[in-house]
């Protein structure tokens, strides 16, 4: 187990070598220039953020095609509200809201034309080519993934965006209030109802591990 | 620390989220509990299978240029908007309202409802009292003498106070034959059943705490089948609800006439029943 997790954090780590680069400017700085109507920074702001936001709204829809689009749309949005952002240094919160309130519009309207989401399967196709990894290795993250993701999917719309925050963003209780909106108290409830669905959803998977 | 006081913070405890003196107590808890260290065990071990949850979220190059081409036609469809507004200034021109204004005039409006309420309430207080020495004999009027078009602006008092109270499930009803409602001295032309803004919100606070007996009486039934963690977090809630409701009940006994102090108290209420309501549906 040990040597997985290991393994997994080299590979987590060579995965996001590649954006390293954009973490060479101070995000206030970028985001003062951006503001001023600089797309150079508004660029490196992107290459920074991109990829936690677009794993938000995956996590959010379980779409990649619709968690793109919405991850376009909520840059934009971004960029024409920068002059509304307080306070610099919470920049990420505050995207992170934005991402949410596009990805809530996109679930309403997708629930009022009553479609079914459906897998994602050209994501389940590239998590096929997974590259270094073993096939047993493969065959067990591809077990897990879809355990998670079909777990994560089963929870209503409040609990699942505090989980994925919390599990997969790491936020602060605060912080995950300021995102969605919702109460403090809020916030932990759903947090403890989303931990408690989860694992009796894990659980037989945990336990064949 | 016992078990029950840690289990339902151990999430709190592993998530950082435990002041200093909190987080102390819990680990003291832990060092000396084996069922709590495994609940914390288990925590750690899901944490770390959530951790190795891949999703295909690496970022296309085309997205910033999709996010290049939407700030563009935004950039457009804002300037035309723009340009449209300018052209319907030139023609209509009013005021353009700044955060500051349009925060004072909401001050305002809120003030002059609060006043007018005070208004309302005052006069109708001092009719009934100067009728009571007057007109005594006329406590025996009919109650189907009732005016529409006058007890609406005591009615419409209440609802700005608590706007719930004007749902269909909430009317107050009418008062039952023989109440002191009935009993109560009337002036000529004011009819025997308006009731005051007071009366209405007993009527309201009586139907709550109705729905809140009702709604225990069936989580009490539930209580068994639920765990203790949950149950503690929401024994914690309620606790922290009747500790609002009787001091906004307090506060209302102080300020009879403060629609704040009303709206208060009603919204404590309706907290508690929306808690018993996730209980029983949970």
């Amino acid at each position: 187990m040990i040597e997985r997790l290991a393994l997994h954090a080299v590979q987590m780590k060579r995965r996001r070598g590649s954006h390293t680069g954009a973490l060479m400017n101070g995000s206030e700085d970028l985001i003062a220039r951006a503001r001023a109507g600089d797309q150079e920074a508004f660029r490196l702001i992107f290459e920074r953020y991109s990829r936690p936001v677009l794993g938000f709204l995956y996590d959010l829809v379980s779409q990649r095609d619709l968690a793109e689009e919405l991850t376009q749309e909520t840059f934009v949005r971004a960029y024409h509200n920068l002059k509304e952002l307080r306070d610099d240094a919470r920049f990420s919160t505050w995207l992170f809201g934005i991402g949410r309130n596009v990805a809530r519009e996109a679930l309403r309207l997708r629930r009022r034309d009553n479609q079914d989401p459906g897998k994602d399967d050209e994501f389940m196709q590239q998590q096929e080519d997974t590259g270094n990894v073993s096939p047993a290795e493969q065959l067990l993250e591809k077990e897990l993934n879809l355990a998670i993701e079909t777990a994560l999917r089963s929870l209503d719309e409040d609990k699942r965006v505090v989980f994925a925050l919390k599990a997969f963003h790491q936020r602060s209780y605060h912080e995950i209030a300021e995102i969605t909106g919702f109460s403090l108290g809020k916030v932990k409830t759903d947090l403890h109802r989303a931990r408690v669905e989860m694992r009796r959803r894990i659980r037989p998977y945990l336990e064949t591990r | 620390m016992r078990c029950e006081e840690c289990l339902p913070v151990i999430e709190e405890y592993f998530d950082g989220e435990l002041d200093g003196q909190g987080r102390e107590a819990v680990r003291l808890h832990l060092d000396n509990c084996g069922a709590c260290a495994a609940a914390l065990r288990e925590l750690v071990k899901e944490n770390q299978t959530y951790r190795l949850y891949e999703r295909n979220v690496e970022v296309r190059p085309e997205l910033w240029a999709r996010v290049r081409a939407g700030i563009m036609e935004e950039r457009i469809a804002s300037a035309q908007r723009e340009g449209w507004r300018d052209w319907v200034g030139e023609f209509l021109p009013g005021p353009r309202l700044s955060a500051w204004l349009t925060a004072a005039m909401i001050v305002i409006a809120i003030g002059l409802t609060i006043t007018v309420m005070k208004y309302l309430q005052r006069p109708r207080e001092q009719r009934n009292t100067v009728s009571s020495a007057v007109n005594a004999p006329e406590k025996a009027q009919s109650p189907e003498s009732t005016s529409d078009s006058k007890t609406k602006p005591v009615t419409e008092g209440v609802s700005s106070v608590r706007p719930n109270i004007e749902d269909g499930r909430r009317r107050a009803k009418p008062p039952a034959a023989g109440t002191d409602q009935q009993r109560r001295p009337v002036t000529v032309g004011i009819p025997t059943r308006i009731r005051t803004p007071n009366q209405l919100v007993r009527e309201a606070e009586q139907k709550y705490l109705a729905a809140i007996a009702m709604l225990s009486r069936n989580v009490n039934r539930k209580r068994s089948r639920l765990d203790s963690a949950t149950l503690a977090k929401w024994d914690q809630a309620l606790t922290s609800i009747d500790r609002t409701i009787a001091g906004t009940r307090e506060a209302v006994r102080r300020h009879p006439n403060d629609p704040v102090a009303v709206q208060y108290m009603l919204t404590a209420y309706s907290r508690k029943i929306d808690v018993l309501r996730e209980m029983v549906d949970y």
